[in-house]
């Protein structure tokens, strides 16, 4: 009987490591050194570009860090970093030469407070391209929203290097646009009217 | 039971942010709260504290303190001896990385229901090498308006303040 207490109670704790053990383990991290994608499915912790490797994100999800070295360019088209039910962070950190373009990108938001930071690192030449309207950029903080309507919010380190990398491009916001079309379409048919 | 050169048991540091400065090395996470947030790493360091609006700061989130906050540790057989190792293996500003040689187990924050402070106050960390384990705990903690608070500030009558 005290045999199979003793067990028991072996089994319990031993449940109890495994449950602790999954709940730190991380996924995986992943270095490129040549182009690839990271899309739906995928999930790392870490991921590291190199050398001129072109790197695209169309999904998936990046819970910890993101740098680029080199000349490398990183396209953010979709997918998500940091993972606010852990509390997890992420930065985005560009070395050497590195671009990074942002079309979309969950960077996770709690408390109003954004969980991803992005920044050029000291002495590097990095590039960051923002695509999207309505930005909104107090030195510290960056709002905005990205072509598809959705609204992001990140975290920009206010050193020199990063200041001067970032390039906003504004994509017309769908009202706009569609102000704009109906004012190009009443000026073909005034002009029809006219001939 | 042989020890040999092995240090055994958890060495655990209590780290208590009244709303001051940190933040990072290796994976990092953030402490919340309801006028500013910080980027802590797993080593407890930190370089990264915004503050942002309340009654008395009337503007938006920017950075606080130009610090860093940072620990080390010594023992007989770090790989650093005769001087201490850094707990974090990499300084935000300027740049420099420690060579320690820790690695991280876990690390993440949540809110504590118990804590009165609104937002992610509360992280746990774990990071390691092959001779100690180390073990920290942060905590946001709300000392109340007008208080002490690492943050004093003269107002324009002379008087010295200490307010979120």
């Amino acid at each position: 009987m005290r045999e199979l207490l003793r067990m028991g109670v072996a089994g319990v704790i031993v449940l109890g490591l495994a449950s602790v053990c999954l709940a730190d383990s991380f996924p995986p991290s992943i270095d490129f050194q040549t182009d690839g994608i990271i899309e739906d499915g995928n999930t790392f912790l870490n991921v590291r570009v190199f050398d001129d490797a072109m790197v695209s994100m169309t999904g998936g999800n990046i819970k910890g860090d993101l740098e680029l070295y080199n000349t490398s360019i990183f396209n953010a088209e979709g997918g998500a970093m940091a993972d606010t039910s852990m509390g997890w962070s992420s930065r985005i950190t560009l070395f050497d030469n590195s671009i990074i373009n942002l079309y979309e990108l969950d960077g996770g938001v709690a408390y109003g407070i954004p969980f991803t930071h992005i920044e050029v690192a000291s002495g590097a030449n990095g590039q960051i391209h923002f695509y999207g309207y309505g930005f909104q950029f107090n030195g510290d903080v960056l709002s905005g929203y990205w072509d598809n309507g959705s609204s992001f919010l990140f975290s920009i380190r206010s050193n020199l290097e990063t200041r001067e990398a970032l390039e906003f491009h504004e994509i017309p916001e769908p009202a706009t646009f569609g102000i704009l079309t109906i004012g190009f379409a009443i000026l073909q048919l005034t002009r029809k009217s006219y001939k | 039971m042989k020890l040999g050169k092995k240090l055994s048991g958890t060495i655990s540091l209590y780290f208590t942010l009244i709303i001051c400065n940190i933040v990072y090395g290796f994976n990092t996470f953030t402490l919340t709260f309801p006028c500013g947030y910080a980027y802590i790493d797993a080593a407890g360091y930190a370089d990264k504290f915004y503050w942002g609006l309340s009654p008395y700061h009337p503007h938006g989130y920017h950075e606080l303190l130009s610090g860093e906050w940072g620990a080390a540790i010594y023992y007989d057989g770090n790989p650093k001896a005769p001087k201490a190792m850094w707990l974090t293996d990499y300084f935000l500003a300027p740049p420099w990385p420690t060579y320690c040689d820790f690695t991280v187990n876990s690390y993440r924050a949540w809110e504590d229901l118990n804590n009165p402070v609104v937002g992610y106050d509360t992280a746990h960390s774990v990071i390691s090498n092959n001779q100690v384990e180390i073990t920290i705990d942060y905590e946001i903690a709300d000392l109340g308006d007008g208080n002490f608070s690492p943050l004093m500030y003269h107002e324009q009558n002379g008087t010295i303040s200490g307010k979120r």
